[in-house]
């Protein structure tokens, strides 16, 4: 699952970060993702994994990092 | 969906006479028709969107299909699309559809419709939420029964998974007043000033909860305005094509004349370049789970639509000539409601950032 949320990351911020996406670059927290970025970024998990995030659940906690995401994905998937 | 029944009011009641006052009757008619039930019957996008064409259209009170595009898109959306609403969320979105005011309280006096600096606060206290703050450039908040109120529910958070959406009755607000406006004088503009403990039931959706609900009602009022920008733009331009032709200078119709028919092209161009923005943001709005591409489609059929509207209307009173600029013959009226369209629901720098920004 990391492995794809990796991938995922990597191909919509690697150029704008300029180096590799790792399992805790920060994303929204350093500003590489923005506020409506963060949207289209749930979005994306949502398709990924076929789950909806709760309008409650879209936050910085359950975005941050890969491992972030991949926690939050896991508790909602149970994968 | 509604078009038919929306071209066969009477003149009486989409041509109204004074434009300082909220039209209650007509308000009333277009909820009886079902405009305010889009979501409850669950109607295609498209659909809805070439009904406020109409809308915009046929009324030339400005302030009524503003109020309903701020009503129907920004404030009952929320309401609309909460999938398990508490007695009050589903007692308040049963009024709203039937006409009653529904207001859309988020901009502040400090940080503007800025909601990463929001202020209000509500606390968490139980089965209880204490919410306190001000809120300013309410549309329709003289007439509100009800207002969907965005506060700070954990500010740690910012507005992601810290600001929520909350109802709150008319008894629970100070009205600082009303505002005079340039234009959309039908529609009244305050502040509200809150301070009360309400119960926790009152939240919509989840505390935490409004950010992604807000940016989606952000994405349908954008484009249902955008709509009614279309069907403005529609009314201005035959308007003016009458007046050009009725009217005589050297010999012939002005309408005949160069600097005229250029003009009238352009208005002409600008209307359905508009049109083009509008169906594409409405088919946007209709799929699901593509928050990017929804948000640059509204926001690039806003910028558009509300610019040419500001254009039309400018030539519209050039072609008017003197007359175009006396009160009362229409050109005056349409400047003035027009202007405001570049600032509501995001100014246009608003709406070219987020475009920008989702390139």
């Amino acid at each position: 699952m990391k492995k794809q949320i990796l991938e995922l990351l990597t191909a919509k911020y690697a150029e704008a970060y300029g180096g590799a996406i790792t399992d805790s670059t920060p994303l929204l927290s350093s500003g590489l993702v923005d506020s409506v970025g963060a949207l289209d970024l749930v979005d994306a998990l949502e398709q990924m994994f076929g789950f909806e995030f709760e309008p409650h659940e879209v936050e910085e906690k359950n975005l941050d990092s890969a491992e972030r995401i991949a926690a939050f994905v896991q508790m909602k998937i149970g994968g | 969906m509604l078009a038919q029944a929306i071209l066969s009011l009477p003149d009486a009641v989409v041509n109204d006479a004074d434009e300082s006052v909220f039209h209650v009757g007509a308000w009333s008619l277009l909820a009886e028709m079902g405009c305010l039930r889009y979501f409850e019957f669950g109607a295609e996008s498209e659909s809805v969107m070439a009904d406020m064409v109409v809308l915009g259209r046929q009324f030339e009170d400005g302030g009524l299909t503003f109020a309903l595009g701020a009503q129907l898109f920004g404030a009952m959306t929320l309401l609309e699309w909460d999938l398990q609403p508490s007695s009050t969320v589903a007692k308040v979105r049963e009024l709203s559809r039937s006409g009653m005011h529904l207001a859309h309280a988020i901009s502040e006096p400090e940080s503007g419709s800025d909601v990463f600096s929001m202020r209000s606060v509500g606390v968490v206290e139980g089965d209880w939420i204490h919410v306190f703050g001000t809120k300013t450039y309410v549309s329709g908040g003289s007439e509100a029964e009800w207002a969907l109120v965005y506060v700070m529910t954990d500010s740690s958070k910012g507005a992601m998974g810290g600001m929520s959406a909350i109802l709150l009755h008319k008894d629970e607000w100070t009205l600082l007043g009303s505002m005079k406006k340039m234009g959309l004088r039908s529609c009244s503009m305050s502040s509200l000033a809150f301070d009360v403990r309400v119960p926790r039931e009152r939240v919509v959706g989840k505390v935490g909860g409004g950010y992604r609900s807000f940016m989606k009602a952000m994405d349908w009022e954008r484009t249902g305005l955008s709509a009614v920008h279309v069907g403005t733009m529609e009314r201005v331009f035959a308007k003016t094509i009458a007046f050009a032709n009725l009217r005589h200078q050297g010999g012939c119709a002005i309408a005949k004349h160069q600097a005229v028919a250029f003009m009238i092209a352009e208005m002409k161009v600008a209307i359905e370049t508009s049109r083009v923005l509008v169906e594409k943001a409405a088919a946007t709005l209709g799929h699901k789970a593509n928050s990017k591409e929804r948000t640059k489609a509204a926001a690039m059929a806003k910028l558009h639509t509300s610019e040419h509207l500001v254009e039309v209307c400018k030539k519209a009173m050039q072609i008017h000539g003197g007359s175009g600029y006396v009160h009362g013959v229409g050109p005056e009226r349409w400047m003035r409601d027009a202007l405001a369209a570049t600032i509501y629901s995001g100014t246009s720098e608003i709406q070219r950032k987020l475009i920008a920004g989702l390139l």
